[in-house]
């Protein structure tokens, strides 16, 4: 039994490393990585910069009134988007998985769900345009007619 | 010796649902009695009015942009000026005596929903199902609705499904269901049945996609009093809580959680007999202190209860317990004692940054038994110890690897066995060495592999295990489990 029991955990060993080889030989860097994104917010909200502790905090739904009282309203863009990726390791602190799990967590718990998910760019800026005291991210060349955009601290 | 089955009670949830029923009744009162949002609006529009000169000529530059070409055809072809696009708003923004008249059909209404089904093999003794012959006797299904009244009141439920060996049988029962009314971000309400904040991750106990390892750090998670599983009997209690997180400056954050209610009745199968426990109270909290340092938060949770089991005893338990010393003569099968003062505590830390985990905790748990036998109550007193340290990492977004080791000791004072307490000396610990493949195949989808090297008996049990001569002291589980969530 216990010779059984060793065998087993060297075959766990050997996948693991099996597996972690194929994973650094591999391309794991997100496609996105040197590209930056900048934030945008309705033009009736009232600050002009946010830190990052803050942003982390809106986009986990930890922070939900603006200075005044309205309500944040934080706009999240599709898993595949690349410049999620880059705001989430940047601002989340976490890979979109990661992310995405955590949301898991806060939705069968009850305690919350996650920001509505956009497809591009031109969709946060038609919703944060349209909602009062809405927050989203764009890429940093993209365009941003009517919306404020935020100072990252 | 016990394993349990978990049902409702019909009249604690009739009750919480009165009390939520009022509490909901109040917050909609307090709503109905506040400044209306849409006032507050118009203050902000007429700031953008007087001060949106900028707004105007970037539009005016950008004349050829397709962002700006979607933008004067959703305000009807007109020229882009702040006072039509502010127009645009105003219509997007319904009325308050269309939102009156259309409230329901305004709500935004989130169905989220699970469906896990695993594989268990242990090498040697069963461990809570028949796991030495290979099971699928595992799988958990769960549903929710919920909604947002207004932006400070929430209301949702989950249903949920599981067959684990004997446990669940899919019997459908209420995970959690409650009214959520957030004051402030330090101070939020929830009424009706509410998850049970036990360490770091007792909420999380269904739920396969916020996990790293299938089976939870089971020293904490799993194995608790007389042998129910704390992934069964307390997962949600009917009561009320209180909650809220706040800055304090430079040292970082506090998150809080306070609860006060009563656990559902539960029924717990004996091998051969059928026991039923109550819960005349419990109440708790939990503090959490979220570090400076980005990811670190450390803090502690403690709940109290008072238990009263009844249970009928079958033969072999009698036998058992007769050998044991624990019966006297001249017994009764009928047992019928109380828990007073059952207490749990536990401290934890974790870090949690840029794909990297390192969590631990620590927990003891007392209580006194008061019944017919002093003999029974004695050697059955509740005075353990436990704890684990877990790591994980996610190498990509698609795979991360964790692994942890948990230890149980169901008696302190005697750590090695040699206390006749137990039958055998390995009953007095269990030791659990994992390592777990989480492979998230898309955003829905996941499978894990795991494996498991235990030391120790503490938690197998007897009517899974009849021959005494077959108990392992080292012994190996293995797992896969895959989930689908949305």
């Amino acid at each position: 039994m216990q010779r059984h029991i060793t065998i087993s955990i060297v075959y766990f060993l050997a996948a693991v490393f099996t597996l972690s080889v194929l994973l650094f030989v591999g391309d794991t860097k997100p496609a996105f990585a040197n590209e930056s994104f900048k934030i945008i917010v309705h033009p009736g909200v009232s600050v002009v910069s946010i830190s990052r502790a803050e942003l982390n905090r809106v986009f986990l739904k930890k922070l939900t009134k603006w200075p005044g009282g309205t309500a944040i309203k934080p706009v999240d863009q599709k898993v595949k988007s690349p410049v999620r990726r880059v705001f989430s390791k940047s601002i989340l602190r976490r890979s979109v998985t990661a992310a995405k799990t955590y949301w898991r967590k806060q939705i069968f718990t009850g305690r919350n769900v996650p920001p509505p998910e956009v497809l591009s760019d031109k969709a946060v800026i038609k919703y944060v345009l349209s909602k009062p005291g809405a927050i989203g991210y764009v890429s940093v060349n993209t365009p941003t007619n009517g919306v404020k955009v935020l100072q990252v601290k | 010796m016990l394993h349990s089955r978990f049902k409702n009670s019909r009249l604690h949830f009739a009750g919480s649902l009165s009390l939520a029923i009022v509490f909901y009744s109040f917050c909609v009162f307090a709503e109905q009695n506040q400044v209306p949002e849409s006032t507050t609006l118009e203050s902000e529009t007429t700031d953008t009015d007087n001060t949106d000169s900028g707004v105007e000529e970037n539009l005016n530059k950008e004349e050829n942009s397709t962002t700006l070409e979607s933008e004067t055809t959703d305000t009807d072809n007109a020229d882009s000026g702040v006072e039509e696009n502010l127009t645009q708003e105003e219509n997007l923004i319904p009325d308050e005596s269309d939102e009156d008249e259309d409230w329901l059909g305004s709500l935004e209404m989130h169905f989220h929903g699970f469906a896990s089904q695993g594989y268990m093999h242990s090498t040697a003794n069963n461990y809570r199902m028949k796991t030495e012959d290979g099971t699928f006797n595992m799988t958990e299904l769960g549903l929710n609705i919920s909604t947002n009244l207004s932006d400070r009141l929430r209301i949702g439920m989950q249903l949920f499904a599981q067959t684990l060996g004997e446990v669940g049988e899919f019997d459908i029962v209420l995970d959690w269901g409650y009214f959520d009314y957030l004051f402030a971000d330090w101070l939020g309400v929830r009424a009706g049945r509410i998850k049970v904040a036990h360490g770091l991750y007792n909420e999380l106990a269904r739920v396969d996609s916020g996990q790293v390892s299938v089976l939870m750090p089971q020293a904490i998670y799993s194995f608790n009093f007389f042998g129910l599983p704390a992934d069964v009997f307390l997962t949600s209690l009917n009561g009320v809580s209180v909650y809220g997180n706040f800055s304090i400056g430079a040292l970082g954050g506090l998150e809080y959680q306070a609860f006060v209610g009563a656990l559902n009745t539960f029924s717990v199968i004996a091998f051969q007999g059928e026991a039923e426990a109550r819960s005349k109270r419990f109440e708790g909290g939990a503090l959490t202190w979220v570090t400076p340092l980005p990811g670190l938060r450390l803090g502690g949770s403690m709940f109290h209860c008072t238990l009263s089991l009844s249970a009928s005893l079958g033969l072999e338990e009698i036998e058992q317990m007769e050998s044991l010393g624990i019966l006297p003569e001249n017994h009764m099968s009928e047992l019928r004692f109380d828990t007073s003062n059952l207490i749990a505590w536990v401290a934890f830390i974790e870090y949690n940054d840029y794909g990297f985990l390192l969590a631990a905790e620590y927990s003891r748990w007392t209580g006194k038994f008061t019944g017919p036998w002093d003999d029974f109550t004695r050697l059955t007193g509740l005075n353990d110890e436990r704890f684990y340290v877990q790591l994980a990492y996610r190498f990509t977004e698609w795979f991360q690897l964790g692994t942890y080791y948990s230890v149980f000791f169901p008696y302190s004072e005697d750590r090695k066995g040699k206390t006749e307490r137990f039958s055998k000396e390995s009953d007095a610990w269990w030791k659990d060495l994992s390592l777990t493949l989480r492979f998230d195949i898309n955003e829905y989808w996941l499978v894990k592999l795991e494996g498991h090297y235990m030391d120790g008996t503490a938690v197998i049990y007897s009517y899974l295990n009849p021959d005494e001569n077959k108990i392992e002291e080292k012994w190996g589980l293995f797992m896969v489990k895959t989930t689908v969530s949305f």
